[in-house]
């Protein structure tokens, strides 16, 4: 339910509003690549204790210019102003001494140092050039307590799934003495309860006059805790809204630059008939630690997965379903135990390879570490996965792969539509779409999608679930993995929860989401259909 | 914290990195970088040497010199893409050159068989390097740090460290003997037309099936063939036609251009070299294209031991110390990145050509070997602090 305010109630935030100070004040800013302008003469304002909402379609710009903002990058022209005074930053630690700091939306991550020293990095609790190790360990453990992650800190940071390791990484950095924090889309891949852990320490601080830029494509969030709405378009400030309130379908009309027409909320056709062929099914799947045989991260879990469904699979972090996944998939490090059928006979891929070449494809979702291949075309990231498609010989057939992948990429909306840019070069959103196309070129008969709209705007979240619908419609079965709740709810043909590494309930499709909430914290099992 | 980027595309054969201001140059600004190195060295030496480096004679000299590095260089830059590295080459090289050495000295097989057998002895060396890297999962830094010290040695103990000599007068030849000059310059002729038709052909093809050709790009490649053809005609016509360490450099640069640019195989190895784990869920099998990688490098371990052994006329206890460090330098200035997923064969070519350069200009000159060190050392450092500068990475500021 939507409240509009009166005008006249927007009168009065705004001039409470232009009272405040003003902390930082970007003007005039433009950047180019290659000669092509990212950002156009940009100005934004943030006031102090004020949360700023930054909002716009894949490649619009956010991240650049928060990186610019936090000292990751320089500008071209334009200058910054900030606490009161004109700062050039040239590096993040000048941006984050001045007070400013920001949570990438790529993490950089060493996967094979500890916990605590991923947490830390950069600032180790150091006497004298030594590390001091109990001062490090204490300061992790208080600093986890914050998302309640129970993780031993002088574990690797790669023992802990990717979402966990997000958490972490978060932690760390909203430790840190800050008067302006920039959140790149920190929200993409949490469960509604980890976004109200982070949302409410965001309030407690901006009590304290930190001011916070959150990019977000998730503009439901804007409502709840921004005070202020910028919306991008291709590199400019397309336009400011002084309180978002009730402003989305205003919003969504400045970010894209046409009317919201096809922003309905979509529902999903009714769940296909249970006589539809079963493709996959598993009996007592139970998946241990790779590091510890004595602890199961998913635990005698059963299911079937149909031709032509999408069956969605919802859960907190930690709740296992990655680890699930990537069992099927034949990637998980740990042990596997309990029967898997495909076709009704027995199988268990033995890695990647072998399940691709079953007909089973996995969209990852740690795009960084498992996902982009970085430095190489956007070209041969599509075709990572498919080249045999296209050249069955052992000469590439240049032609043929180029004329696929560029359909795919027309058809997904990946932009710039270049298939020979570097794949890096792309704004978060359009790798994403990169990947999603690597998966659907190999043609796959089971396609297990892990959060697969992290990262998108609006509208190419709303075409990736027409894409998936459609995947469906063609006879394939769609394993959906999301944190996203309203996902999960209006795409899935059947919803499972899991939790604590079983599944905890079966719902059908477009239910109540309070119980698949509930469902998910593990409060109920009386559901179960 | 760092964002890590290498602005830098690859598709279809050519590499090409776009950077700073340089971004918008439609061919690699570090082939640009290494063609004005060619020529400043080439002025100095000729004006140092009074006039005796740019002739048909010296540079017929200096080719034959860098055969050897150039196919070492070329084939580790190979493994470099994906990721891995060799030190052993040099040991290597000697360990086979024993072995064919031996071989020509005790029996009457015919020179190809000879050769046959050194590549398949190579190979044995990199199968077993690869075996250790891909079942036990060693780095390869390590076994074939491993492979420098055990391959030398086992040389050594076979040999009792005395030099294996006199190789047959054929054998010499397979690197040393020249094709005569008038069949070397229409046989040069003929593969340049080849080439160029090809070349054209295909960009013509490519263009029939929609996909966008580069014209700058495909000027710029029929330049590159254009220059070292012109040269190659001049230096065989004007000394004895095209030395033979000539032709094997050249076939070597030629299969595994190929190889890199246009097979499934080379294109999954800039894919694993850029990102292994990402490869592997692509269900690329990274595994086994790490192993013929060793076996590839191994193959090339036998070419280069042959035209070594050939070059010498033995196989010395010292033959080939320190090559492995030349080969990587060679790739490296080539524009060959040491973390994998970014290079080329014809790069890494270049680069040991240049390297060749340096050593010829400034033996002429009479400066001691010992400078000559330094000033590669130089100019390798030189090399990469081009690549940086090109590549200015204005998104990694640390
Ligand atoms: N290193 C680079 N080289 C060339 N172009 C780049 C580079 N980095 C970003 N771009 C381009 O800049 C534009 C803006 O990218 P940016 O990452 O700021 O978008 P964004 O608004 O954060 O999008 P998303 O919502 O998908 O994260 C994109 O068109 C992108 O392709
Ligand atoms: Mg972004």
């Amino acid at each position: 339910m939507v409240h509009y305010l009166t005008p006249a109630e927007e009168g009065n935030r705004t001039d409470e509003k232009i009272e405040q100070e003003v902390l930082l004040e970007v003007s005039g800013i433009n950047k180019r690549y290659s000669g092509v302008p990212v950002l156009r003469d940009v100005s934004i304002q943030v006031r102090r204790g004020e949360v700023v909402g930054l909002v716009g379609e894949n490649g619009a710009g956010k991240s650049t210019l928060s990186k610019i903002v936090a000292g990751y990058l320089a500008s071209d022209s334009g200058t910054i102003e900030f606490d009161g005074r004109r700062r050039k930053f040239k590096n993040v630690r000048e941006a984050e001494a001045a007070g400013i700091v920001m949570i990438p939306q790529e993490l950089q991550t060493a996967p094979h140092l500890t916990i605590a020293e991923n947490m830390f990095a950069g600032s180790l609790a150091a006497r004298g050039g030594v590390v001091n190790r109990r001062e490090l360990f204490r300061a992790t453990i208080e600093q986890l307590r914050f998302f309640n992650i129970t993780a031993d800190p002088l574990a690797t940071l790669s023992t802990l799934t990717v979402s966990e390791q997000r958490l972490v990484m978060m932690a760390a950095r909203l430790s840190k003495r800050a008067s302006l924090v920039i959140l790149d889309e920190p929200t993409a891949a949490l469960t509604d309860d980890e976004t109200a852990t982070l949302f409410a320490h965001v309030r407690r601080l901006r009590e304290q006059g930190v001011a916070w830029i959150h990019v977000t494509h998730r503009l439901d969030e804007l409502e709840v805790i921004a005070d202020r709405v910028v919306a991008m378009r291709d590199g400019r400030v397309a336009e400011t809204f002084e309180s978002p309130v009730g402003k989305r379908r205003a919003i969504v009309r400045a970010m894209i630059g046409s009317d919201v027409a096809k922003l309905r909320t979509r529902h999903t056709t009714p769940a296909p008939a249970n006589e539809r062929e079963v493709v996959l099914s598993l009996s007592n799947l139970s998946v241990r630690d790779p590091d510890n045989r004595d602890k199961f991260r998913v635990k005698d879990v059963s299911l079937q997965l149909r031709a032509g469904e999408v069956l969605g699979l919802f859960g907190l972090v930690g709740a296992g379903r990655t680890e699930l996944a990537r069992a099927i998939f034949g990637s998980w490090a740990g042990e596997v135990s309990g029967d898997v059928r495909l076709y009704g006979s027995p199988w268990r891929a033995r890695g990647p390879a072998d399940a691709l070449a079953s007909g089973v494809a996995m969209l990852t979702e740690d795009r960084k570490s498992t996902g982009i291949l970085q430095g190489q075309s956007v070209n041969a990231n599509i075709s990572s996965a498919s080249i045999r498609a296209v050249s069955p010989g052992t000469i590439i057939s240049r032609a043929a792969e180029y004329r696929r992948n560029q359909g795919l990429a027309r058809d997904l909306g990946v932009r710039p539509l270049n298939l020979r840019a570097a794949v890096e070069t792309l704004s978060g959103g359009n790798q994403q779409k990169v990947l999603l196309a690597r998966w659907l070129a190999t043609n796959p008969r089971i396609l297990i999608l892990d959060e697969p709209t992290i990262g998108l705007d609006v509208g190419a979240r709303l075409e990736v679930f027409d894409l998936i619908r459609k995947q469906a419609q063609e006879g394939r079965a769609v394993l959906l993995i999301s944190s996203d709740l309203e996902e999960i709810v209006t795409q899935a043909d059947k919803i499972l929860v899991m939790y604590k590494g079983r599944i905890n309930a079966e719902l059908p499709p477009n239910s109540p989401r309070h119980e698949v909430m509930l469902a998910a914290t593990g409060k109920d099992t009386q559901w179960r259909l | 914290m760092a964002i890590v980027t290498s602005d830098q595309e690859r598709t279809e054969g050519e590499s090409v990195r776009r950077g700073f201001s340089l971004r918008t140059l439609p061919i690699d600004p570090q082939f640009i970088a290494l063609g004005i190195a060619f020529i400043v060295l080439a002025v100095l030496f000729q004006i140092g040497t009074s006039g005796v480096f740019f002739t048909p004679r010296n540079l017929s000299l200096l080719l034959r010199q860098g055969s050897v590095v150039a196919v070492l260089a070329a084939g580790v830059s190979v493994l470099m893409i994906m990721g891995q590295i060799d030190l052993s080459i040099g040991a290597a090289v000697y360990l086979v050159g024993v072995f064919v050495a031996q071989l020509d000295i005790n029996s009457d097989l015919p020179i190809y068989v000879l050769v046959i057998a050194g590549i398949a002895a190579g190979c044995v060396l990199g199968a077993w390097q690869g075996f250790w890297v891909v079942k036990l999962a060693v780095p390869s830094f390590v076994v074939t740090l491993a492979g420098l010290l055990m391959f030398r040695g086992v040389g050594w103990l076979w040999t009792n460290a005395e030099t294996v000599a006199p190789v047959s007068e054929d054998f010499i030849g397979l690197s040393e003997s020249f094709t005569p000059t008038g069949l070397s310059v229409i046989a040069l002729t003929v593969i340049y037309v080849v080439s160029l038709v090809a070349m054209v052909v295909s960009a013509q093809g490519d263009r029939k099936y929609g996909l966008p050709v580069d014209t700058v790009k495909l000027i710029g490649r029929i330049a590159g063939l254009t220059v070292p053809f012109v040269f190659l005609v001049w230096i065989s016509s004007g000394f004895l036609g095209v030395p033979a360490a000539v032709v094997w450099a050249a076939a070597i640069g030629l299969v595994l251009t190929v190889v890199m640019q246009k097979t499934r195989f080379g294109r999954n190895s800039y894919l694993i070299g850029s990102n292994r784990e990402a490869a592997r869920f692509s269900g690329i099998p990274v595994r086994k294209l790490t192993f013929y990688s060793f076996v590839l490098m191994g193959a090339i371990y036998g070419v280069g031991a042959v035209l070594l052994t050939a070059r010498l006329g033995s196989a010395p206890a010292n033959m080939g110390i320190n090559l492995e460090l030349t080969a990587i330098a060679a790739a490296v200035i080539g524009g060959t990145s040491l973390s994998g997923g970014k290079g080329t064969v014809i790069g890494a070519i270049a680069g040991a050509l240049l390297l060749s350069t340096i050593d010829n200009g400034m033996g002429l000159m009479n400066v001691s070997s010992f400078a000559q060190t330094v000033v590669k050392g130089a100019v390798l450092l030189l090399a990469l602090a081009v690549d940086a500068f090109v590549n200015r990475r204005s998104l990694t500021r640390i």
